[in-house]
């Protein structure tokens, strides 16, 4: 609870800042609209002419999206921080040679699946750490009683490591559909698979986690 | 509970908080100012699936990877002797050595150079630069030369600032420097918590002592005599037993030692360091650029930098509109450093005005379980009915009757907390807790 209240506060210590253009309109796989002052367009063209305050705009604008999609795929890792500063230098990079067919939430969100990626298949490779259900517990809404809310925690840490140990590719689908409620065709879209392979690897994910579940729940 | 369920009920921490978004944007600025290179590969059509970019074996894959595995660096190199500037509104972060950062807040300019290992010289030719330095075994040394003062710092937290031609300040976070005056060549200690200025502004916190050097033990002949093992074995048990032997009780035969020097307590905070400051530079900043100032240092996640500011934003400009917000920016730096104190008496004279800092003062209150907390919440409750903050002061509420009374005595800030938040996950925790009996 303690730990609770200091996370709280921390999110609540705001660095006095300047909030960039209000927010345009995001469909499923958060492509923002555009156009308007502000719009994902317009940063980008002055982003061209060499406004340096444009990427700022574009940064404030994604990053609350960006480091969200990051925690759903992932889940609360330590790593985010960078992993969302890897996301907008792809992003820098990509920017000069985006002609501009996809909307911009798109392109970030393929940016931030494929480094959530890469991050996965890195870390296959590196014994994992357990995840700190006490840490957990503190990050789950506090429940009414002390019991409920460290229950809720090891739930969600049991979940995420069987989580862990699905393979990346199927991983990412599954939290793709099951979380970010994506269709299979956007999924495809995405993670640049055909549609069957999406289909089939949203199936395997979730055969597989459920399998893990239960023998993990078995062994309890 | 389906896996599917199961699974969307394991997103938590989801919500960037505005120090990481401000601490990740510090990192990021730096990479992002010069016009972007053209990527390797297009992010965009990078596959997470690598089976076909195999099979076509074009390289995509693997220039993919060894760009995400490509050291960056986060930070830019400014030795050599050249001088480094930074435009005003703007600041530049630095790694000067393995154990040296420097931050230069704009309008700044420096020339560092490293004529000597395990020596640094800087010389702030204007505007501040806040250095850390962690201690280390190497002995190195930071010099800054400002004008009027030169500061050596040996491994601390620290900030010198030109404030005139002929002038500087310098005001110390954690650790120690050694700052000598180059009019006339005085030297003090300034210590954590502490500030000196060159022209006298802020006086000389004490004279550094000498050091003082531990007279010399003889030393032992190159063949020392040989001692009979019965006396060398009574002198090991005697030191033994010196060491077993209980502590003294009786009074020392010394004159009572003298009590211990007290830190000034008007100096034990950074934040009235920079009260100071601002009661003599009070028209020299303007509250809009030291709002800018502590928007900087929290930027890079420098709190106290940042409070410092803000200290010295309310200090010389008290009645302008910025002050409440650098007032209610202060009480949250102090709840985030554990100073609870400190940050009640930011919010107390802002709660009558303000429902963000009635609210964070409750809070306060309900953490340390104060016996005002319920009439804190109450009055938050009554005087502000239409804060988004609501629901959790509900919810305190609700907490704080549970305690004291179970289910019977929560029910009615239960039904209230259904009405104002019904999909709230605290509200349907609270609702399986203390299920509403069927009639």
């Amino acid at each position: 609870m303690i730990l609770l209240d200091a996370l709280t506060v921390l999110a609540a210590v705001g660095a006095p800042r300047r909030r960039a253009a209000g927010t345009g309109t995001h469909d499923a796989t958060g492509a923002s609209g555009d156009g308007g002052d502000g719009g994902d367009d317009a940063l980008i063209a002055r982003h061209r002419d060499g406004d340096r305050a444009a990427f700022a705009a574009i940064y404030d604008r994604h990053v609350d999206a960006v480091y969200a999609r990051l925690t759903r795929l992932l889940g609360p890792i330590s790593e985010r921080e960078d992993l969302t500063q890897d996301v907008f230098l792809g992003l820098h990079r990509a920017l000069p040679t985006f002609r501009g067919d996809a909307a911009l939430g798109t392109l970030l969100y393929r940016i931030t699946v494929n480094v959530a990626f890469e991050h996965l298949r890195r870390r296959a490779r590196r014994p994992t750490v357990a995840l700190d259900e006490v840490m957990l517990a503190a990050l789950v809404d506090p429940g009414p009683t002390p019991e409920a809310t460290t229950r809720r925690g090891q739930d969600i840490a049991l979940v995420l490591r069987c989580l862990d140990r699905i393979k990346p590719a199927k991983r990412i689908a599954l939290v793709l559909r099951a979380v970010e409620g994506l269709s299979i065709d956007e999924i495809a879209r995405v993670v640049q698979a055909s549609p069957d392979a999406a289909a089939k690897r949203v199936q395997h994910g979730l055969k597989e986690l459920t399998a893990l579940l239960a023998r993990e729940e078995a062994r309890r | 509970m389906t896996t599917e369920d199961r699974l969307r009920a394991a997103q938590v921490d989801t919500r960037i908080d505005d120090l990481t978004r401000a601490r990740i944007w510090a990192r990021l600025e730096p990479e992002v100012r010069s016009p972007a290179a053209p990527a390797p590969a297009p992010a965009a059509t990078r596959r997470p699936a690598g089976g076909r970019a195999r099979r076509a074996g074009d390289g995509r894959a693997a220039a993919a990877a060894l760009w995400l595995a490509w050291p960056r660096p986060r930070t830019a190199a400014v030795l050599g002797g050249d001088v480094v500037s930074v435009g005003a509104d703007s600041q530049l972060t630095a790694q000067l050595d393995d154990r040296t950062t420097a931050t230069l807040i704009g309008p700044a300019a420096m020339v560092v150079r490293q004529d000597a290992p395990g020596r640094l010289d800087v010389r702030l030719d204007r505007g501040t630069f806040v250095g850390e330095m962690t201690p280390g075994r190497d002995r190195q040394r930071l010099i800054i030369h400002s004008p009027g003062a030169r500061t050596e710092i040996v491994g601390t937290r620290f900030t010198v600032t030109v404030t005139g031609p002929a002038d500087s300040c310098v005001a110390v976070q954690h650790g120690r420097v050694r700052v000598t005056a180059v009019r006339d060549d005085a030297t003090v200690l300034v210590g954590a918590g502490e500030a000196w200025c060159s022209d006298g502004r802020i006086a000389a916190p004490r004279r550094a002592p000498r050091r003082r050097r531990r007279p010399r033990r003889p030393r032992r002949p190159l063949i020392a005599p040989r001692r009979s093992r019965r006396r060398r074995s009574r002198r090991r048990r005697s030191r033994r037993q010196r060491h077993l032997r209980p502590a003294r009780t009786a009074p020392s035969p010394s004159p009572s030692p003298a009590p211990p020097t007290a830190p000034d307590p008007a100096l034990a905070d950074t934040a009235t360091v920079a009260d100071a400051l601002a009661r003599h530079d009070a028209a020299a900043t303007s509250a809009e650029d030291a709002y800018e100032r502590a928007e900087a240092a929290m930027a890079t996640g420098d709190a106290a930098d940042a409070d410092a500011w803000l200290a010295r934003l309310i200090a010389a400009h008290p009645d302008h509109a910025l002050a409440v917000d650098a007032r209610l920016e202060r009480a949250r730096l102090a709840l985030a450093r554990g100073d609870d104190a400190a940050a009640r008496a930011h919010l107390a004279p802002l709660i009558p005005a303000s429902a963000a800092a009635h609210y964070l003062s409750c809070r306060v209150a309900v953490r340390d379980d104060d016996v005002d907390a319920d009439a804190c919440v109450a009055s938050f409750l009554r005087a502000h009915p239409t804060s988004p903050r609501r629901r959790e002061a509900v919810e305190w509420s609700a907490r704080r009757a549970h305690q004291r009374g179970g289910c019977d005595a929560a029910r009615p800030w239960i039904d209230e907390l259904a009405t104002i938040a019904p999909a709230w996950p605290a509200t349907r925790s609270w609702q399986a807790a203390c299920p509403t009996e069927a009639p």
